[in-house]
């Protein structure tokens, strides 16, 4: 196979992981202090609406980007209050961001386009898709396989640096520290003097935006849409399934999202090997893993053995 | 399809004098078979063959409407700026506009299928006559509200059950797509071609050999001017690359981008309800790489203006007006429509002409001629466009057809498929059957029809 090849479908497979990886992360580190996020998708779809209204308005997808963060922050700010103050069951909470998000997200995309935008808006498309086109690092980028990390657009360096970051958050620094502290035994954390509240607010706040980033990027990079039609698609059930897979660990998550995302380039890859029928099944990995991944999690045991927080998904209330 | 029965249409308009006049339908027509009419004789009346003064005695129990009809509209989709409900949205709008105060409609748009029963109770409820379900996977609900409900009409689109209250239509775009393909198999300059399907059905399977057929056409044509040599015919190749799903963007971005970045395929054509596949060739040309995409049954070319060369569109309006003239008129009865290009009210002028419900050219885009040359699509190729749609429209000529093929490739001898076994041989044209159960590939597309 020529080398070339390998390294196209690389770049397409880095760049579907890099949806993956942002949103994942973002799980992590809410999950990583204890509260479960199932409004991902939610929260993608917002951040999709957001950005592509923000940047087409202002002609710029950075811009977008930011105020899909800032959009999805809100909203999981609200989950942060159900489960974090009013001590609320995490999935419920979750689930309704869910279908709020998504409802919102594809009904406000729709009124935009007809209402704020105007079908002028669509001839901006091309200018901030440009603010993601691949740097490619001369030299560098043409070495076969390993060539592809160096081909990449901003946002998936952004990924790749985030996870990093969050690994050295977690295990070099004392604010991870408290952070995992206040995931696995929030009671002796605040008895150390941690402001558990505090800490979940911040997680889950950042934690939700960093979704909303991953629905921003995926429809100005992937699939540039305006239309009053949900784009994610399930991609953020993906990524919640994402986490377990990561054993909630920032740099495994770096590896798990690369990795749905290569099945999912491969299955369109494939066919031209093996024709349709044969790769069908891929298209099934993702979702398959994921009934797989949460049947594990909810075995108390075995959540235990892969390292789930102890406290996960229970409301810490002080005695 | 259907010739036959067509061939006995009727010039002119029935119930002339009853509706025609007030509908302000002036120059209009409604046309229907003859044998339909005389099933319902009870009544003599006037028909006046569009304005003309010529006046027919015929005989039809009309029972015009009294007062407005309301018409009921439920789309699986939002409606949305392009798209399948998009279209049909802008069909209720159509005609709307054509019957003024006579009509008033209502639509209900994203209704599940599941929940079909449910909407239609609901437009029943509010005063609804004549009900559109326009998914596929209404068909059942719908037959089951028609039985339920005899004194009210409905009309399904795309399916195949019909009841005394209860017709079907369908506008078929694969003749469109084999235009489509000729300006394909005229522009391409790699020669490889992809296609983003979203089922292995027969319909997408039919719209993807018809487009291959009209690759051929265009490449046959470029092969007799000298411009490619035989050995190039032998590297043509057509990729598909199967979603196994009707909408999904993110998925039909990647499986183009999959079709340019592995085959190097410069021309993308789709079966995904939304532009993405078209944005994925504008993309491709922002960075200097020509790739072409279409617009698929509502104009899209304001998401890759750059990349858009024609498309495959339907005006269900022209349908919709077919179809509520009856009703207007007061005799309505279930029909089979099946709308090709140029099929549908024949006119006084020539009654083998149609109006047609799918074409591939939308008004919008400018002068045809003008807009493909500026992309580079060689004139001969937009020539032979233009000659074929009036073969097509008049039905002379139909794609499907195996001299035509044994006569442009001798050693094919008809139309060939993946393995080069003829299916259809010289003197042969597919028939509506074929068509709407073919489950096998012609040649020159790479991957086999996914099974079972």
């Amino acid at each position: 196979m020529n080398l070339d090849l390998i390294n196209l479908f690389l770049i397409q497979a880095l760049t579907i992981g890099t949806v993956y990886l942002i949103a994942t992360l973002g799980e992590v580190l809410s999950e990583r202090a204890g509260v479960v996020n199932l409004g991902l998708e939610g929260l993608m779809e917002i951040g999709a609406t957001v950005a592509i209204i923000v940047a087409l308005i202002t002609e710029n997808a950075w811009l977008g980007i930011l105020a899909a963060f800032v959009a999805a922050a809100a909203l999981a700010t609200v989950h942060a209050f159900a489960t974090v103050s009013l001590k609320l069951n995490q999935f419920a909470s979750g689930l309704a961001i869910y279908i709020f998000g998504v409802g919102i997200g594809v009904t406000f995309r729709g009124y935009a386009r007809d209402v704020i935008l105007g079908p002028q808006a669509l001839l901006k498309i091309p200018k901030i898709k440009a603010a993601f086109t691949s740097i490619k690092i001369p030299g560098l980028s043409n070495i076969p396989v390993i060539g592809s990390l160096f081909s990449l657009d901003v946002m998936a360096y952004f990924g790749l640096f985030l996870g990093i970051l969050l690994w050295f958050i977690f295990y070099r620094t004392r604010t991870g520290l408290n952070i995992r502290s206040v995931g696995e035994n929030p009671a002796a954390a605040d008895a150390a003097g941690i402001n558990v509240f505090r800490l979940r607010y911040i997680t889950t706040i950042i934690g939700g935006g960093l979704a909303g980033v991953a629905g921003g990027y995926l429809i100005i990079k992937i699939a540039t849409q305006i239309a009053g039609e949900t784009v994610i698609l399930g991609r953020g059930w993906i990524a919640i399934a994402l986490v377990i897979f990561a054993f909630w660990d920032p740099l495994r998550a770096i590896i798990g999202a690369y990795f749905f995302g290569a099945l999912e380039a491969l299955f369109y890859w494939l066919q031209g090997y093996f024709g349709g029928a044969t790769v069908v099944m891929l298209k099934a990995v993702p979702h398959i893993s994921a009934i797989i991944i949460l049947t594990i999690m909810s075995i108390e045991a075995l959540r235990k053995r892969i390292g789930a927080p102890e406290a996960l998904g229970k409301p810490y209330s002080r005695e | 399809m259907g010739e036959v029965s067509r061939r006995d249409f009727l010039k002119g308009l029935i119930g002339g004098l009853i509706v025609g006049a007030a509908l302000g339908f002036g120059g209009g027509y409604v046309s229907a078979p003859a044998k339909e009419v005389t099933k319902t004789v009870t009544e003599t009346t006037t028909v006046t063959a569009g304005g003309a003064p010529t006046t027919v005695t015929k005989t039809v129990t009309a029972t015009p409407a009294a007062g407005k009809i309301k018409v009921g509209f439920i789309y699986v989709g939002p409606i949305g700026d392009y798209g399948w409900t998009y279209a049909h949205n802008a069909g209720r709008e159509y005609v709307q506009k054509v019957f003024g105060d006579k009509i008033e409609t209502v639509y209900v748009e994203s209704v599940p299928e599941a929940q079909v029963g449910s909407a239609i109770e609901n437009l029943i409820d509010q005063g609804a006559k004549v009900i559109f379900t326009t998914s596929f996977g209404y068909m059942d609900p719908t037959l089951e509200a028609a039985k339920k409900h005899p004194d009210i009409w409905f009309w399904h689109c795309s399916g195949y059950k019909r009841w005394e209250n209860m017709g079907t239509y369908f506008a078929e775009l694969y003749q469109t797509y084999y235009l489509n393909g000729v300006v394909a198999g005229a522009i391409s300059k790699t020669l490889k071609f992809g296609y983003v399907a979203a089922y292995p059905i027969p319909e997408v399977v039919r719209h993807i050999n018809s487009w291959v057929l009209g690759i051929w056409e265009g490449l046959y044509h470029r092969y007799k001017r000298g411009e490619l040599s035989a050995d190039d015919l032998k590297k043509v190749e057509i990729h598909v690359k199967w979603l196994y799903s009707w909408y999904d963007p993110p998925a039909a971005a990647d499986a183009a981008r999959t079709l340019v970045n592995q085959f190097n395929a410069d021309v993308l054509a789709f079966t995904e309800d939304s532009p993405a596949v078209l944005q994925v060739a504008e993309e491709f040309q922002a960075q200097g790489k020509k790739v072409w995409s279409y617009s698929h049954y509502s104009s899209m070319i304001d998401y890759g203006p750059n990349a858009h060369l024609m498309g495959q569109l339907v005006d269900w309006g022209k349908m919709y007006e077919y179809i509520l003239a009856y009703h207007l008129a007061g005799i309505p009865r279930s029909m089979d429509l099946w709308w090709l290009m140029g099929d549908g009210a024949d006119t006084i002028e020539g009654w083998r002409k149609g109006i047609g419900a799918a074409y591939y050219w939308a008004p919008e885009w400018g002068d045809m001629r003008t807009e493909l040359m500026k992309k580079g699509v060689p004139e001969w190729a937009i020539d032979l466009i233009v000659s074929k749609t009036d073969l097509i429209k008049q039905k002379y000529w139909d794609p499907w057809n195996g001299s035509f093929w044994a006569e442009m490739f001798p050693d094919w001898g008809g139309i060939i498929d993946q393995e080069g076994n003829v299916r259809i041989k010289p003197g042969e044209v597919a028939d509506h059957d074929l068509l709407w159960s073919i489950d096998w590939f012609v040649y020159g597309i790479v991957e086999p029809v996914p099974k079972g």
